[in-house]
């Protein structure tokens, strides 16, 4: 570019100027951004996380009308009861819970049959209990457009239902085991 | 005779085609239907004011026009003549279009018009508001006794005309409502995508998921690509039962699909058939394939097996997959549509489009897409969206029934009503018994009413709810509006019919709750069992043991869980014992029946098996040769006569005999013996640490085995220098060394 008299070197250096200011806006912004996000999280962990003596406290008790369990949830999660699932949803994502009426008398068959059926790809499995109840949790891979995600399943084997627990947003693996260990049938 | 400016021969043709287009005004039940009063008839005399012609008009508006149909008629039923004088128009005025005319002649006078479909005359525009002008008109010059006359727009809810089946098995008769039954659900159809019938296989980006009819989630359910509705034990359905015909029809034979097993088809004659898999041989309405028989809805056609392919195998995988399939081509064969007319009969309800009604694909090279579902049970889930009508209305949802009289609303309103989950911030010593109730009520422009002049009565059927910790006397509906604070209502309740029953005029939340019965906590003891020396230090093995007490009264024990250091909570069912050494921390609590927990109780202890050892050596400061315990805990020295006692807190010894001889310049100590836990080590060495001072500023420590000395130390307190013989070995180092004698596992050992 050649500059031809004096106007075009203002206008340059105005130019310069306008960029500078704005990357340093730019910079300001993220960093105050990431100050609030660190200062929200700590805020939120704070309040979350109370031990007492029998249990790890979240902030509300949940309780399925209809599919008929309790669980402890985060403060931040809201949540969504219908006919066939409970939806528990965040900033850092959303938690699916549902359930089916299994024909098989132990977990460990019903998850066989499951992988099978939906040709999952697991790349974790741990046998646990849950109050007295047989789970199982599992990772698998699940396949989102060019790219893999780890998806956390927990289920959990109550006569003759399997509860499922599944989300992908590794942001919330955490809070899905408490919520898991803090499952309660609640026959009717 | 006036004549009135109508189009008389438009008119006339309108007039003929408005009497032979008199159709029934009474549609099935399952339609929906809203009147508009027009006149609520009256008296007229000639002399009467008029406008021109016109002695009365009215403008009427139709909300949200629903393709069907607009009859005038005397009832709002759409029954009934009407007497409307000489002549009667309605004259579609915007968006409508068009007009019918009725008109008599004053020879003949005929004032009866029956109820008259005017929809073909008429236009109506679809999903809007439609305005409609009714007039009347004279010219015969006779009195006029007007009848009621109504606007009847009645409509085909997608949802009601074809909502026909029910489900293919008798789950009444075993103690399920519709909605448990229906939602027992072992394997889902799958809205992404389901083509389990074809050769066609889901995207890789699919087929390990499912979506339901209700999510639109991808979510690990079973399974991928079913195309139907497995029901197996849980809803009711065992092997042997008998299969249903879900809806009236014609019911076939097929078993040409082996994984399919024995199957009954029924053509519904309404575009739909629904398919029954893994049936029984024995018990088939018949196994002639392509017989035909005409069959009725709750008909059995076959029984429950394990035919074709079930996991697991064998009758223990018994179940029936139920699938509907709607003839897309409408050419009368449903085969051709597999499978892009299998199709959800619980329909779609998110607001996201259908993945499988909008999925493209070829099959037997043709581009298909997949269906549209819709809802086609007759009944309803749990959770009703309803019209409530100036009529009166009675609802059923799970154990409550909503009743709403006759005159409790003036005009159409929306009801809706969900289960509510039972208050989790409980009101004192108050238990909520099941579920409760959520109910709204809007208007169609979606405003919330909350309050009304008149109650409606909300009654809950008590038989199937746990009251077995709650004090009857004091149960009582209770409301809410924000989940929070809750109020008491005054209940009816009749424990021998088992109900109760509310009168309220508001809403929103309602739940049962009562005293509960048992209030009191149970209380848990443990027990520590072994061979103890100070209180919870224990040098054996210890038995651990927790015994749960509830009040007299109470409902008894539910569980009791306990924990141990950081491992996680376990229930407690029978004593355990731990071996191992180290510190215990116990936590413990039990729950009774009644839901009473137990403060979580706390109780350390340790186990130390291993005995003290002795340590010897001498003082200079206090000139003397002592002995103190070397161990994990606390130890004490008792010396008594030659025998000497380390006890340790948890009451391991080591004991020793000695012999110790006292001068102003030799202090000597022999050890003879030493064991451990009355133990003795049985060898016969002697040992002896023998202490000469009888150079001032210099100090001499020797320490033998049998006689043999094995180290000397002399101290030269003006060089502050120690010299170390040991053997031959001979060497000097800085300071003051001291020569300790140590007991280490049943020997001696020295050092300095």
């Amino acid at each position: 570019m050649h500059i031809k008299n004096n106007n075009d070197h203002h206008l340059l250096l105005l130019l310069l100027v306008l960029l500078i200011l704005l990357v340093i806006l730019l910079f300001m912004l993220t960093k105050n951004r990431s100050s609030l996000y660190f200062a929200v999280n700590y805020k939120d962990t704070n309040k979350s996380m109370q031990k007492n003596n029998q249990t790890t406290r979240f902030m509300q008790k949940f309780t399925a009308g209809y599919l008929r369990f309790t669980i402890d949830v985060p403060e931040y999660f809201t949540m969504t009861d219908d006919f066939t699932f409970v939806d528990l949803d965040s900033k850092k994502g959303s938690v699916h819970i549902g359930r089916v009426a299994s024909n098989f008398d132990n977990i460990e068959d019903y998850i066989s049959f499951l992988v099978e059926k939906n040709h999952m790809q697991i790349t974790e499995k741990h046998n646990f209990i849950i109050n007295n109840r047989p789970a199982i949790q599992m990772k698998r891979l699940e396949q989102k457009n060019d790219y893999s995600l780890q998806r956390l399943l927990y289920f959990i084997y109550v006569d003759g239902w399997v509860y499922s627990f599944e989300t992908n947003a590794s942001a919330l693996f955490g809070d899905l085991e408490k919520i898991v260990n803090s499952f309660q049938y609640q026959p009717k | 005779m006036k004549k009135i400016s109508f189009p008389l021969k438009k008119f006339s043709l309108i007039v003929c085609m408005g009497i032979f287009l008199i159709i029934p005004a009474v549609r099935e039940v399952r339609a929906t239907t809203k009147a508009y009063l027009v006149t609520p008839g009256f008296y007229w005399y000639e002399n009467q004011p008029t406008t021109g012609y016109i002695f009365f008009y009215n403008h009427i508006t139709i909300d949200n026009y629903q393709p069907g149909s607009v009859i005038l008629s005397k009832h709002p039923d759409g029954t009934g003549d009407m007497n409307v004088g000489d002549a009667i128009q309605a004259v579609g005025i915007y968006p409508a279009s068009g007009a019918f005319t009725y008109q008599t002649d004053c020879v003949n006078y005929n004032p009866i018009l029956k109820p008259t479909d005017i929809t073909q005359s008429v236009h109506l525009a679809p999903d809007t508001v439609n305005n409609i002008l009714v007039r009347f008109a004279h010219w015969c010059y006779v009195p006029k006794n007007i009848s009621p006359v109504y606007l009847v727009h009645t409509f085909a809810d997608e949802k009601d005309t074809a909502r026909f089946l029910d489900l293919p098995w008798d789950y009444k008769s075993k103690g399920l409502n519709f909605t448990d039954a229906a939602l027992t659900i072992s394997s889902y159809f799958d809205h992404e995508y389901p083509l389990l019938s074809s050769t066609l296989k889901e995207p890789e980006s699919a087929n390990n998921s499912i979506i339901m009819f209700d999510s639109k989630n991808r979510l690990d359910r079973a399974y991928s690509s079913h195309d139907g509705y497995d029901y197996a034990g849980l809803a009711q359905v065992h092997f042997g039962d008998a299969v249903l015909a879900a809806s009236d029809g014609w019911a076939w034979y097929d078993n040409s699909c082996a994984p399919c097993g024995n199957m009954m088809l029924i053509d519904h004659e309404n575009g739909y058939q629904t398919r029954y898999l893994h049936l029984q041989k024995e018990g088939l309405l018949t196994s002639i394939t392509d017989a035909k028989i005409q069959v009725v809805q709750g008909q059995q056609i076959g029984k429950i097996g394990a035919t074709g392919n079930v996991s697991p195998t064998g009758n223990q995988g018994a179940h029936i997959h139920f699938m509907v399939i709607q003839d897309k081509n409408n050419d009368g064969n449903f085969e051709d549509n597999i499978p892009d007319g299998v199709t959800d009969p619980f329909g779609w309800s998110p607001n996201e489009p259908d993945p499988w009604e909008q999925y493209e694909f070829y099959y037997n090279n043709e581009l298909r897409t997949g269906n549209k579902s819709i809802y086609l049970w007759k009944h309803d889930l749990v959770g009703l969206d309803k019209t409530i009508t100036p009529a009166g209305d009675t609802f059923q949802m799970s154990n409550y029934t909503v009743n709403f009289p006759e005159g409790f609303i003036e005009a159409n309103l929306v009801f809706t009503a969900r289960p509510a989950p039972p208050p989790t911030t409980q009101n004192s010593g108050l238990n909520p018994v099941g579920i409760g109730i959520d109910m709204i009520i809007k208007d169609f422009l979606d405003n919330l009413i909350t309050t009304f002049s008149d109650s409606f009565t909300l009654a809950v059927d008590l038989t199937d709810l746990d009251l077995s910790n709650i004090n009857e006397n004091t149960l009582s509906f209770y409301s809410t509006n924000d989940g929070v604070n809750w109020n008491k209502e005054i209940t009816s309740v009749d424990i021998v019919n088992q109900k109760a029953t509310l009168s309220v005029n508001h809403l929103t939340t309602f739940t049962l709750m009562g005293e509960a019965k048992d209030r009191v906590t149970p209380s848990t003891t443990l027990s520590l069992q072994g061979d103890e020396g100070e209180p919870l230090w224990f040098r054996s093995d210890v038995q651990f043991s927790l015994e749960a007490q509830d009040n007299t009264d109470g409902l008894g024990i539910d569980y009791t869980l306990y924990k141990v250091n950081e491992q996680e909570w376990e229930t407690y069912t029978s004593p355990l014992t731990f071996s191992d050494e180290g510190d215990y921390h116990i936590q413990f609590y039990t729950a009774d029946k009644g839901g009473n927990i137990e403060t979580v109780q706390e109780k350390s202890f340790t186990i130390d098996k291993t005995p003290p050892e002795a340590v010897i050596y001498f003082d200079d400061a206090i000139h003397d040769i002592i002995t103190y315990g070397k161990d994990s805990s606390k130890t004490s020295v008792n010396t008594v006569s030659n025998a000497t006692t380390i006890t340790d807190q948890a009451g391991n010894i080591i004991t020793f005999t000695s012999q110790k001889t006292n001068s102003p310049i030799e202090k000597k100590l022999t050890v003879h013996s030493f064991g451990y836990n009355h133990i003795p080590i049985g060898t016969n060495e002697i040992h002896t640490l023998k202490i000469n001072k009888n150079q001032p500023q210099r100090l001499r420590q020797e320490y033998m085995k049998n006689q043999s000395l094995l180290v000397t130390l002399i101290y030269h307190a003006r060089k502050d220098e120690t010299m170390i013989i040991e053997g031959h070995t001979k060497k000097t180092i800085a300071g003051s060394a001291i020569l300790q004698l140590t007991t280490d596992k049943g020997e001696i050992t020295y050092a300095y």
